[in-house]
């Protein structure tokens, strides 16, 4: 069972991915913004970070640099999971630190976990 | 043949270049062209040197014989023939001159016009290629914002969509029936708002797309005889559910008496004020933090001269001074509404002014950046 972080606007989404964590053994938390999940990844050290990237306040891209500033949570593995696809920008959030890129709409939540435990393992 | 050939390479008269060779000031001071007496380059016959220098010759020619043969002396002749050249100099050979200096005054003058001419071909060149650099930059930056379209629409269409799928994956699998029931409850709301959503956005693009190929035009099949006061008042009533969820107050100020109808399209103008007011209520928190007012949208409307004139005022967070000007332009969000909402396409004051603009009416905006806005809508009344 691995406690992961969503770092997640829209309410609906994040409903849905809690659900479904929870119904494999995971414990989902969840911030609304970058603030507030930078906030929260310090607090709470969960086991994986899933970031959004179109966010209010701050965006997933900012939340990502300011995590791998952080020496108590930059271990941690963050995710980048988004509708936004744009040439080069997997290879962006890579090289910025994240361990994986994911377009939602495009992989079944089912792939979603998959990965999520694959990097959990690592 | 060779005589032939010599005629073609000899200068004519007229020809440029031609040099009288019989002109003195031509053949024997090597007078620039530009000093040379017009003629010259003319007509041979009437070179004024020659004419000058043939006539003095005749005329003291016969004063010195005529008075010699009178006076028995030279004496005399003399001073005679000297005025007689004085006479001729001033009679011809100072229109000459005169020739000469218009001749020079002509070719400063033709290089005067040249040079004009030059400066205002330059100054035309350097307009058409400003127009040129400005329409380049108005294109890279719709070209820029197409793309920026495009990102944030693809995002948002795409949102609703993996919601929908990972719900009915969930469906799919029975996993939907192992979670708590009120949690359910939520998610399936949520699904049928993501797909409302999703309608408005395909609706909001294919309305843009549609007025880009042809200009919203108020047609006779589109045109209905409408009491504006009864539409907004529809209009109010379907976002009570809004301003209660946002916390806010929405007041519509009803007028006196009846309004002269307008000729319109009902269906074309509950969307433009449903946009309108969507926006007001969206952009307008429950406090304003720099004004410590209560969040609140009025709605007013009134007849204005020929016109039925609509205010929708709000108290929320206002446009950016600059960014006024452009935003009823495709694509075109403000800087801080991006901030407090991500989605959003740019497209629904676009597709108000169009609408509007169909009903050749108009529409305005006043703004204080952190204080609230104001959008004031004019349908004219129609004659009968």
């Amino acid at each position: 069972m691995a406690k992961i972080l969503l770092i997640e606007d829209d309410a609906d989404q994040v409903l849905m991915y809690k659900v479904k964590f929870e119904l494999y053994g995971h414990n989902l938390i969840s911030a609304n913004d970058g603030i507030e999940g930078l906030a929260m990844a310090e607090k709470e050290k969960p086991d994986i970070i899933l970031i959004d990237l179109l966010m209010d306040k701050m965006g997933g891209i900012e939340v990502l640099e300011n995590l791998k500033k952080n020496s108590e949570i930059k271990n941690i593995p963050a995710i980048i999971i988004t509708n936004l696809e744009k040439q080069g920008l997997a290879k962006k959030v890579i090289g910025l630190g994240a361990v994986d890129f994911i377009v939602k709409s495009k992989i079944s939540l089912k792939d979603v976990l998959s990965r999520i435990e694959k990097h959990l393992k690592k | 043949m060779i005589k032939k050939q010599i005629s073609k390479t000899k200068k004519k008269v007229g020809d440029p270049g031609y040099v009288n060779q019989t002109c003195w000031l031509a053949s024997n001071l090597n007078y620039p062209p530009s000093k040379r007496c017009q003629y010259c380059e003319t007509k041979f016959s009437n070179c004024l040197f020659e004419r000058f220098f043939i006539t003095s010759l005749v005329l003291i020619s016969v004063v010195l014989v005529f008075t010699y043969l009178m006076e028995k002396t030279i004496s005399t002749p003399i001073i005679v023939s000297l005025f007689i050249i004085i006479i001729v100099y001033g009679v011809f050979f100072d229109k000459s001159t005169e020739r000469i200096i218009k001749a020079n005054f002509a070719e400063k003058q033709a290089k005067q016009d040249f040079k004009k001419l030059s400066k205002t071909l330059q100054q035309k060149v350097e307009k058409q290629t400003k127009n040129i650099i400005d329409k380049n930059v108005h294109l890279e930056k719709l070209l820029e914002m197409r793309s920026k379209f495009l990102d944030t629409t693809s995002h948002q269409l795409r949102t609703p969509v993996s919601v929908m799928k990972g719900v009915l994956e969930m469906i799919n699998t029975g996993e939907i029936d192992n979670i708590d029931p009120k949690q359910r409850k939520i998610l399936m709301e949520g699904v049928f708002q993501k797909a409302k959503k999703l309608e408005q956005i395909i609706s909001d693009i294919l309305d843009a797309t549609e007025i880009d190929t042809s200009h919203f035009v108020l047609s006779s099949s589109l045109s209905q005889d409408l009491q504006l006061e009864e539409l907004i008042n529809n209009v109010v009533q379907s976002h009570q559910l809004d301003v209660k969820t946002g916390n806010i107050t929405l007041e519509y100020q009803k007028p006196k008496k009846l309004l002269p109808k307008i000729k319109g399209s009902r269906k074309h103008l509950e969307q433009v004020f449903n946009n309108l007011l969507d926006n007001a209520i969206k952009y307008t928190p429950t406090l304003n933090t720099q004004t410590g007012e209560k969040g609140k949208v009025s709605i007013s409307i009134a007849k204005v001269e020929n016109s039925v004139v609509i205010e929708i005022s709000d108290n929320g967070i206002g446009v950016p001074e600059k960014e006024i000007n452009g935003l009823f332009e495709k694509f075109v969000r403000a800087s801080n509404a991006k901030e407090m909402y991500t989605d959003g396409t740019g497209l629904g004051l676009y597709i108000v002014k169009e609408i509007i603009a169909g009903h050749s009416g108009k529409i305005d905006i006043e703004s204080n950046l952190g204080k609230g806005s104001t959008f004031t809508v004019h349908l004219p009344i129609q004659n009968k």
